[in-house]
């Protein structure tokens, strides 16, 4: 199920939140835990028992992980390392065995030996849950966090609804007493509500206008390739997958405060970066808190001299690309970063810092653009393609008329999708946000969000989450 | 802080209440099987079977439930048409909005290949309209060797029609055009309709509907005028005089549905009815395949119903309204006057454009209608030998060519 659908929005969500605040504080937790699973298993029912297999094979590791922690150092690593391999063969297997077979069949005599398995689908939001699994595994293991004795609420950890696919990635430590101790409000509720609708518009009403807008571009160059084309592509692609996936993340948030827990923050104005370490300190901010604490840092980070901190930043970002999809392009997207982030760190972010601001704003932005090119399009031919376009390479010319047209229609949007993607709207309303008047019209303005929200549902059923598959 | 607390709740209760009455309602009204507005069956309450509910059907088909019987749906989408329009755009739906309230579609999916196609685009596949249009210069030499005549009609798009008078540039639908006038030789006998219809629009008349894609039955007449005129029958050509026009109000035709811009007006649908028109008879066909003993195929046609006149005139009371000519689709259509003159047969490849022009031309040929767009035709010379043939007219539009290859089939030998 995704949040932006009808059925969630008036049926799932209003049953659930209704029977949650029903029953007793002490049943709370099962009733998340069901509906969770429930959600989990609307398109796919079957992976449910891989997801519950998931939560007892760590749930068990841990139990032994505490168990001989003082008695058996051995046992208590074994059971660490077996609750994280198995954890990580599900993932692998679901995510990366057909790849793997298909790059292997490429090799001559493997031909008709490595064989892909027909009808694998990947299960939804594995590679999110999975991570939070070993989160719990590893801080564990190395004392920082307790062992989860419930069940019940180890279980709602790993499966809760708001952030189960597509994060954001929460670390067990970080919601461990949340769990069991958690208070919910009134205020909570409310500002549950304000951060889900803002989610809400951003996905359904700028989110998948770029996408359709970005969906006609790249189509168009297919049939008259142009510069103000292949621009409109990638500007398109580079707002559609922000909106997207931080309006998610606002809803995982805003969802999550409505039943009482405070998730960690996702987002944080990419695209205003001035490098691109400065964008993956603000882009899927879990994410890269996940590889630098659980990869990066037990690799040695930047303790053992350049050299290996090199090859450390090549493991992350190898990974990194990997994890967003068993496919060579996000391999060759995990590179393309990588590469960027040495050559800052050795000598470009010094220079950046003393160049004008808006030349390192369009050198990040530009960069970003590129990479989400690379990112946009498995097929690399037709990413490379859209990319010489931006120069006029292959082009038919800089524009075309209906290219024009359809540029100039969407302005308005993109002026909208701009500015929203910097902090301006966001102080503005602070600054405002304590007059009566303003008090008394956001509730309204959440409910306008929402009716209008609907509308856009209504009309157009499709609506999939981008990062739904990963 | 008072108002912070009144304010929170009020928060919590106007996002709670909506929900909750979007449920209630949902949960009372009754189910819908059809929808006239977009034509076509919706999703009721899925079948809850184990094999549904494992494979993610059920859940999938729960989706479609919810979004095709939502309470308001009708409103909703209008809400979100007119949201498009103060959000600049200028169109909705891929429909793009003119004067009046003219609605023309502007989005297409192109044909590409048998296994591609792209959709909602303004362009198409070059290639596709080559292969159609090489299609018919082979299927005119064949005719040719046959002693008959093919004449080819493409009636335009709206778009191609009103579009001067929108925002929309005029270049990209052009090109199209130039196409498949390169694409055709000089022997085929091909009429462009765009310039007359173009004019006619800019003069005032109706000649295409505002809320539909078809020609009216103004324009039926015009495209008419203008095969008598190229067969060089303007002789016989029967004037407006001689019909006397039926008005049906309230025609909301298929661009309004997809535009979802509610307050545009409906269309009015007009008939043109001549004395004697009861003595022409539409005839149903089935074809049926098979083998005989020698192992070769061979085609039989079945008589079906039939009705007089051209009309069934119960779709004008329904929002189809369209479909009263001829009946709507049907695959193979004979039209037939009832007399003992000898009278030619035209054989006609179409789509529905053709049903509104029917009355005009059963007047001077008894006609073979055969159904391009729904696929399956097969060589021509099996309608012939059926059904006699003294010349073939195709009366295929611009929108079906970009969006299949129909035409590319086409061919005359068995």
């Amino acid at each position: 199920m995704v949040f932006s659908s009808l059925i969630f929005l008036f049926a799932y969500l209003i049953l659930t939140l209704a029977l949650y605040y029903v029953v007793p504080r002490k049943w709370r937790n099962v009733v998340l835990f069901v509906v969770s699973l429930l959600f989990y298993g609307w398109g796919e029912p079957v992976y449910i028992a891989l997801m519950l297999v998931s939560i007892t094979v760590a749930y068990v590791g841990g139990f032994f992980i505490d168990k001989y922690r003082h008695t058996a150092p051995k046992k208590c690593k074994a059971a660490m390392i077996v609750s994280l391999a198995l954890n990580l063969s599900f993932l692998l297997f679901f995510k990366y065995f057909n790849f793997t077979m298909e790059t292997l069949s490429l090799i001559p005599f493997l031909q008709g030996v490595a064989k892909p398995i027909e009808g694998l689908s990947l299960p939804i939001g594995i590679s999110f849950y999975t991570f939070q699994i070993m989160s719990y595994t590893i801080d564990l293991y190395r004392y920082e966090t307790e062992v989860q004795k419930n069940y019940i609420a180890f279980g709602t950890y790993v499966t809760l609804f708001p952030q189960l696919i597509a994060g954001p990635i929460v670390r067990y430590r970080d919601v461990d007493d949340q769990l069991m101790g958690r208070r919910e409000s009134v205020a909570d509720f409310a500002a549950g509500v304000r951060r889900f609708c803002a989610g809400l518009a951003k996905k359904v009403l700028l989110g998948d206008a770029a996408a359709a807008a970005f969906a006609y571009f790249s189509e168009a160059a297919g049939f008259e390739h142009t510069a103000l084309g292949a621009w409109m592509t990638v500007i398109c692609y580079t707002l559609h997958i922000y909106y997207d996936f931080s309006g998610y993340s606002d809803m995982a948030i805003g969802l999550g405060k409505m039943f009482g827990f405070h998730f960690v923050e996702n987002f944080d104005y990419p695209y205003i970066s001035r490098s691109i370490t400065e964008f993956w300190r603000r882009w899927h901010i879990t994410l890269s808190t996940w590889f630098r604490e659980y990869v990066y840092i037990p690799l040695g980070g930047n303790r053992k001299g350049k050299a290996r901190q090199y090859l450390n930043l090549a493991v992350v970002w190898l990974l990194t690309g990997l994890w967003h999809g068993a496919s060579w392009n996000f391999v060759l997207w995990g590179v393309y970063f990588l590469v960027i982030l040495i050559i800052e760190k050795a000598f470009l972010l010094k220079l950046l810092d003393k160049l004008p601001r808006v030349f390192a704003h369009a050198y990040a932005l530009l960069l970003i653009g590129i990479g989400w090119i690379i990112f946009a399009f498995p097929n690399l031919s037709e990413g490379w393609n859209i990319f010489a376009g931006l120069f006029g390479a292959g082009t038919v010319g800089f524009a075309s008329p209906v290219i024009v047209y359809e540029a100039l229609r969407y302005l308005p949007l993109l002026a909208i999708c701009f500015v929203g993607a910097t902090p301006l709207p966001k102080k503005m309303f602070e600054k405002i946000k304590d007059k009566p008047v303003v008090m008394y019209a956001t509730p309204v303005l959440c409910a306008a969000i929402l009716v209008l929200c609907t509308a856009y549902l209504v009309d157009s059923t499709f609506s999939p989450f981008l990062y739904y598959i990963f | 802080m008072k108002h912070q607390k009144i304010t929170n709740l009020l928060t919590v209760l106007l996002f709670v209440i909506p929900l909750a009455l979007g449920l209630i309602l949902f949960a009372a009204l009754p189910d819908k099987d059809f929808s006239e507005e977009e034509n076509r069956d919706l999703q009721t309450f899925p079948k809850l079977t184990w094999k549904s509910l494992s494979e993610g059907k059920f859940g999938q088909e729960m989706n479609e439930y919810f979004a095709d019987q939502f309470p308001a749906r009708d409103a909703l989408v209008e809400l979100k048409g007119l949201s498009e329009l103060a959000l600049g755009k200028g169109e909705n739906n891929g429909v793009v909005l003119g004067k009046d309230g003219q609605l023309a579609v502007r989005w297409f999916d192109a044909y590409v290949d048998r296994l591609t196609r792209v959709y909602d685009t303004d362009f198409y596949a070059k290639e596709s309209i080559d292969a159609q249009t090489s299609a018919l210069n082979k299927l005119q030499a064949e005719l040719a060797e046959q002693g008959l005549d093919l004449t080819v009609i493409i009636p335009p798009r709206t778009l191609d029609v009103v579009g001067g008078q929108t925002n929309y540039p005029m270049q990209s639908t052009d090109a199209l055009w130039a196409d498949i006038d390169a694409g055709l030789d000089d022997s085929v006998s091909y009429l462009d309709l765009r310039k007359i219809m173009q004019d006619a629009h800019a003069g005032g008349e109706s000649v295409y509907y505002r809320t539909d894609h078809h020609w009216t039955t103004e324009g039926a007449y015009m495209a008419y005028c203008a095969l008598m005129n190229e067969w060089g029958k303007q002789s016989e050509i029967i004037p407006e005089s001689m019909f006397t026009i039926e008005t049906v109000e309230g025609f909301y035709g298929t661009t309004w549905s997809r535009a979802g811009l509610k307050f545009v007006g409906p269309d009015s649908l007009e008939i043109w009815h001549f004395e004697g028109e009861e003595n022409y008879t539409v005839t149903d066909w089935t074809m049926q395949t098979g083998q005989n003993e020698q192992g070769s195929s061979y085609i039989d046609f079945v008589r079906g119903d039939s009705f007089s006149g051209f009309y069934n005139r119960e779709y004008l009371e329904q929002k189809d309204k369209y479909s009263a000519f001829l009946d709507g689709t049907h695959g193979v259509l004979t039209v037939k006057k009832n007399t003992d003159e000898q009278r030619q047969t035209l054989l006609v490849l179409k789509d529905s454009f053709f049903n509104s022009m029917v009355p005009f031309l059963a007047q001077h040929y008894d006609l073979v209608v055969i159904n391009l767009s729904a696929g399956g035709v097969k060589p021509l010379a099996y309608y012939a030998e059926q059904f006699g043939c003294d010349g073939v007219l195709i009366v295929y539009n611009a929108e079906n060519i970009i969006e299949n290859n129909a035409l590319a089939g086409v061919k005359y030998a068995k």
